[in-house]
């Protein structure tokens, strides 16, 4: 045993046996001491102690959290520090996933609160705002949807452009509603173009970058990661919070497709998946404000004046159709108008229809004080005859020209005449009244002849005449006058009696006074009647006008028996018969 | 789809922008190129039933006043370097300005067009020059802003070149 032997006391030294016997007590105690020793002075094998039991202390001293913390804080600040100096990119890229939630995280609550505030305005004026926005799409003629997007727009994210960081080759290109861009992958590498540009000319180190071009109200909003850039085109003014929009979607974006952005060399294809599109899909935001533009009070006026002008323009208009329609009602009842078609053409109003002659002049129907202007007025109407029995009558008179004597009644299409006429005129009338439409019978039973009272006189006259005769002669004493005028009475009678469409017969009764035989009495008067009758017609009386009758003595003229009513019965009377003609036919 | 950055490359008025101009779509008026450096057009075509589009950055050229705006070269998938027959200094700068480009952003597929063929008789590049070029493995195309000659065909080349 090794220790057995360097432990043996040597002969003649007092300490040494001591430190011998110390040795041989305390060896294992000395060698533990030793090892402590070594392991407290020596760095390396003090630092794996720590090491082993370091999770554990800072276990231990996280319960009492605020010394540790404090005591940590500096250091930690200083690697933070050191760390950002020496690459910041690396920092950024680590830090790159986290920051944004972090950031959104804080600014969710503040941007909550604006919201409520918003929409309680909103809702709070709606309805009157909104109102008024639909009167002016009205008035412009506008959908409604663009007039609010004009008085509201805020700002509107028209285009996202998603490029490849470092060949701005275009990855993907979303554009709100109608909105085009010519090439968007033109568009996109010359925005690396620009950002290329504006870091070599300004001298622009590190890792700055673009964040946004502007030009007049259009801005474009750049949003950088390590592969990929998001860049939109945006209307109107842009608030910061795009920023964390557009950023929030870049982060997903490199979360989702990291190996794809990583291995990118040229195809996009990767890049057109749905997830891709719905996250740039929410860059493209727009927002609407109130606005409180107030209304100028010359639209105002104008507005008031163009509603009376139409107002007035309806009233007229209305007017002028119930005018327009009280015309046609008054056209229809006037007799002798038909009214066939009537309606509005053009600016004015058209009528179409018949019209008989005889019927008023339809403009004059027009009431002088209706609305109405006869200008726009176009009137056509057919010519046509009315069986109206007050035109027809009227077409009688005209036809007929009745003497003032004479009366024209129509009923029920039976024309009837009354009064006196002169028998030619008569006749013509009963043939020219039934050839017009509207008349189908004429009854003349009560229109006289104007000749029939002279027939009548001259019948009473002829009736009274007495032609004498010398006694037991049959020639008379009458003077060839006498005989010529009664000829020409008989004449007339004929005349007369045959305008009245009668038949005349004269017949001579021969007669003779009382004395002598009553065979003779006969002879002699018909011997009388006969020469009567000779002279009549030697005189150019008509021979069919005549019969002879002997009365003899039986027939007195005079029943008187002195020398004056003798007288009187030797003679030749006359007895007339005037009968209708078709009853002196028959 | 594919989508690829490609940086035109050459020396002053070697007619880069012309030689483009009708094989492109433009977007941007000229004087982008004079204010901000860089020309960006578009240019389709398909290879091999894909279609790929390219964005063309046509940088303005370089001389003794204007230098090459590194950072415009930041993500370039592939180079057209533009040489002017007829100057044979800007084979040079053409070279330099490749090699810039490789210590920007590393080796990456290009193309060099001799331009002005329509000028043909007028060249003065040592043809050597250009077969030692060839000879390290370099496409070199000659084209014409003119006739169009050799546009298209460097498109094409540099296209399949960036798709392999």
């Amino acid at each position: 045993m090794t220790a057995g032997k360097s432990a043996a006391p040597r002969p003649g030294g007092g300490d040494n046996d001591l430190s011998a016997l110390r040795r041989l007590l305390l060896r294992p105690e000395q060698r533990r001491i030793e090892e402590l020793g070594e392991r407290l002075e020596n760095p390396q094998l003090h630092a794996r102690d720590v090491s082993r039991v370091l999770p554990e202390a800072l276990c231990l001293s996280a319960k009492d959290r605020d010394t540790l913390s404090d005591a940590l804080t500096p250091t930690v600040e200083t690697i933070i520090h050191a760390s950002v100096r020496r690459d910041s990119r690396r920092f950024a890229d680590a830090l790159f996933p986290v920051i944004g939630p972090a950031i959104r995280k804080a600014i969710a609550e503040t941007l909550r609160q604006m919201l409520q505030n918003l929409s309680e305005v909103l809702e709070h004026s709606f309805s009157r705002r909104g109102l008024a926005w639909r009167f002016e799409a009205w008035r412009s003629g506008r959908p409604f949807a663009e007039v609010v997007l004009l008085h509201s727009l805020e700002f509107r994210v028209e285009q996202v452009f998603l490029i490849h960081r470092e060949s701005g080759v275009l990855l993907q290109h979303l554009s709100a509603g109608n909105v085009a861009f010519e090439d968007a992958g033109l568009g996109s590498a010359m925005l690396t173009a620009i950002e290329d540009f504006v870091h070599d000319s300004f001298a622009i180190g590190g890792e700055q970058t673009l964040d946004s071009i502007q030009m007049g109200d259009l801005t474009v909003r750049v949003e950088q990661g390590p592969e990929a850039i998001i860049a939109g085109a945006i209307r109107g003014n842009a608030p910061q919070e795009l920023h964390g929009v557009f950023h929030k979607a870049l982060e997903t974006i490199h979360q989702q497709q990291a190996e794809a952005l990583r291995d990118f060399a040229g195809d996009p294809a990767a890049f057109e998946t749905d997830e891709v599109q719905q996250t740039l899909q929410q860059c493209l935001q727009a927002r609407y404000h109130e606005q409180t533009r107030r209304i100028s009070p010359l639209l105002v006026t104008l507005l008031l004046l163009l509603l009376a002008g139409g107002g007035y323009w309806a009233y007229t208009g209305l007017r002028e159709q119930q005018a327009f329609e009280a015309y046609l009602q008054g056209l229809d009842q006037a007799p002798g108008i038909v009214v066939t078609r009537a309606g509005t053409a053009g600016d004015g109003y058209r009528v179409q229809g018949l019209r008989d002659p005889l019927a008023a002049d339809p403009l004059s129907l027009l009431d002088a004080k209706s609305p109405l202007d006869p200008q726009r007025l176009d009137l056509h109407f057919e010519p046509y005859q009315a069986l109206i029995p007050s035109f027809v009558l009227t077409r009688l008179q005209r036809l007929l020209q009745p003497p003032e004597t004479v009366n024209l009644v129509l009923d029920d299409g039976v024309l009837h005449l009354t009064g006196q006429a002169p028998a030619r005129w008569i006749n013509e009338a009963r043939r020219l009244a039934l050839a017009l439409p509207g008349v189908d019978a004429i009854d003349t039973s009560a229109l006289q002849a104007s000749g029939h009272d002279e027939l009548q006189a001259l019948k009473t006259a002829l009736g009274e005449q007495v032609v004498r005769f010398d006694i037991d002669t049959a020639r008379s004493e009458a003077d060839a006058p006498i005989l010529q005028r009664l000829a020409h009475d008989l004449q007339r009678l004929q005349r007369l009696a045959r305008e009245q469409r009668q038949t005349a017969r004269v017949v001579l009764v021969g007669h003779s006074d009382a004395t002598g035989t009553p065979a003779r009495n006969l002879i002699l008067s018909r011997l009388r009647a006969e020469w009567l009758h000779a002279q009549l017609l030697a005189l150019g009386v008509d021979p069919a006008l005549l019969t002879l009758r002997a009365a003899g003595s039986s027939k007195s003229v005079s029943t008187e028996t002195n020398p004056a009513g003798q007288a009187q019965n030797r003679s030749v009377t006359l007895t007339i018969h005037l009968a209708p003609k078709e009853e002196a036919d028959r | 789809m594919i989508r690829k950055k490609v940086c035109m490359l050459g020396a002053f008025a070697v007619g880069k922008t012309s030689l483009v101009e009708r094989f492109v779509k433009s977007l941007f008026n000229t004087r982008y190129q004079t204010s901000l450096g860089v020309k960006i057009d578009k240019k389709s075509l398909a290879i091999d039933g894909r279609l790929l589009e390219l964005i063309l950055w046509d940088l303005a050229g370089e001389d003794e006043f204007v230098s090459l705006r590194l950072p415009y070269l930041r993500g370039t998938a592939g180079l057209l370097l533009v040489v002017d027959g007829t100057r044979p200094e800007t084979l040079d700068t053409a070279l330099t300005l490749h090699d810039k480009a490789v210590a920007e952003i590393g080796e990456i597929p290009f193309v060099l067009l001799i331009n002005k063929a329509d000028l043909a008789e007028g060249w003065h590049i040592d043809p050597r020059d250009i077969d030692r070029l060839v000879a390290r493995g370099w496409t070199v195309l000659e084209t014409s802003a003119k006739t169009g000659r050799g546009v298209e065909e460097a498109f094409r080349i540099l296209g399949r070149e960036m798709l392999a």
